[in-house]
């Protein structure tokens, strides 16, 4: 095969181009064979609330640890006075989290809050 | 052959630069799209890699039959699609940055999903808008464009990316679900009559630039040659739906109503194609 005739700038795109592309599908590849097709795992974390006007704010964290993605994931967040709080993510992508925040009137840092998800849909 | 003489660093660097404005001409809308970025984490890694497969065969496919000069070996034409597919993917992720949806708080597998799903399609842009924008290297006769291989794959070839670059703006949306769902079989029946009319009209009855050359070379009457365009939009636009997962969950009469909605643009964009991109 005849070596084709390339300037310094035209083989340096090519060699990035390269690499990026070869990159890129490794990383894909890798990615099919630790996740596969395992079904969204999903966890609520809740932050250090704040005291913000007459109630209080707190941090929510869903974390999905599956191999798929969750839609409409709805996290309900509950005081031990019965009160709840309820909170929606769009999406919740493989292998990555998702930040809100519930405002509740109770003081969290002396009563007990729980969270859960509640329900989310497959894509 | 052995003596072609490689090109000034300055002159290819304008070729990078045409290919990012058509990279960019054809893919703006894409990028744009919340849905696509929702496919680049929706999608499995399998299916992406198919799609840069895919992508890499068109590109290969459209470097060799519009691309490069006649005579090109098959390493060049590799080279260049390599370098297009770069900077496709480079281009997605600068644009993605830039309107905020990739950054250090984005995990890292649904940062490469959105450049990958987005960056396919800037590639084939990217390709198209090398060879197709520039102006001045027909003259100089550098590009040897006049005595195209026609041939039934560079047709096809060409009209399949005529057809992804028109159809992959709008694959993605809920907007084809929806007129698929709601439409009905009668006013999607006519829809599909409706397309492969357009097609025929872009390809046969518009002289658009283009057209003498391609009934030069039609070994079929004007109307199967339209069907068979048709019959291409719909492989592709099958194909895209199937890529942004559009018919993961559907059910027969919806992968086929998709379809017909989606090959509206597919066969606008194939028969464009067949004619432009050459």
């Amino acid at each position: 095969m005849i070596r084709p005739e390339k300037n310094p700038l035209e083989w340096g795109v090519f060699v990035a181009g390269l690499a990026l592309s070869l990159g890129t599908m490794g990383i894909l590849a890798w990615d099919a064979a630790t996740n596969g097709d395992k079904p969204p795992v999903l966890s609520v974390v809740l932050g250090s609330a704040r005291a913000v006007g007459s109630g209080y704010e707190v941090p929510v964290t869903v974390r999905n640890t599956g191999g798929e993605t969750a839609e409409a994931v709805r996290v309900e967040v509950v005081g031990t006075d019965g009160r709840r709080a309820e909170l929606e993510f769009e999406f919740v992508p493989r292998g990555s989290s998702r930040e809100g925040t519930v405002f509740i009137p109770n003081d969290p840092t002396r009563e007990a809050v729980s969270a859960r998800v509640v329900s989310f849909r497959k894509p | 052959m052995a003596s072609r003489v490689p090109k000034k660093p300055a002159d290819s660097l304008r070729e990078y630069y045409r290919g990012i404005a058509g990279g960019l001409l054809f893919s703006v809308p894409l990028l744009y799209t919340m849905e696509v970025w929702w496919s680049g984490f929706l999608a499995q890694p399998l299916r992406l890699l198919a799609g840069i497969g895919a992508t890499f065969v068109l590109l290969l496919g459209y470097n060799r039959f519009a691309g490069l000069h006649e005579d090109a070996s098959f390493a060049e034409v590799a080279i260049d699609s390599v370098e297009e597919l770069g900077i496709g993917l480079v281009l997605s992720a600068l644009v993605l940055y830039l309107t905020g949806q990739i950054g250090p708080e984005v995990p890292f597998d649904e940062t490469v999903g959105k450049i990958v799903v987005e960056g396919l399609v800037v590639a084939i842009g990217v390709s198209v808008g090398t060879a197709q924008l520039g102006a001045g290297e027909r003259e100089r006769g550098t590009n040897v464009r006049e005595g195209v291989r026609v041939s039934l794959t560079s047709d096809l070839v060409l009209g399949m990316c005529g057809a992804v670059l028109l159809a992959a703006n709008v694959a993605p949306t809920d907007e084809i679900r929806m007129i698929a769902a709601e439409a009905g079989a009668a006013r999607l029946l006519g829809l599909s009559v409706f397309s492969m009319a357009l097609g025929s009209l872009v390809l046969h009855h518009s002289e658009f630039s283009g057209s003498e050359r391609l009934s030069d070379r039609l070994r079929f009457g004007h109307r199967i040659d339209s069907a068979v365009t048709y019959a291409l939009a719909l492989a592709v636009s099958a194909a895209l739906l199937w890529f942004f997962g559009r018919f993961d969950t559907a059910g027969f009469s919806m992968i086929v109503s998709q379809t017909v909605v989606l090959a509206l643009p597919a066969v606008i964009g194939a028969a464009a194609g067949r004619l432009l991109l050459a």
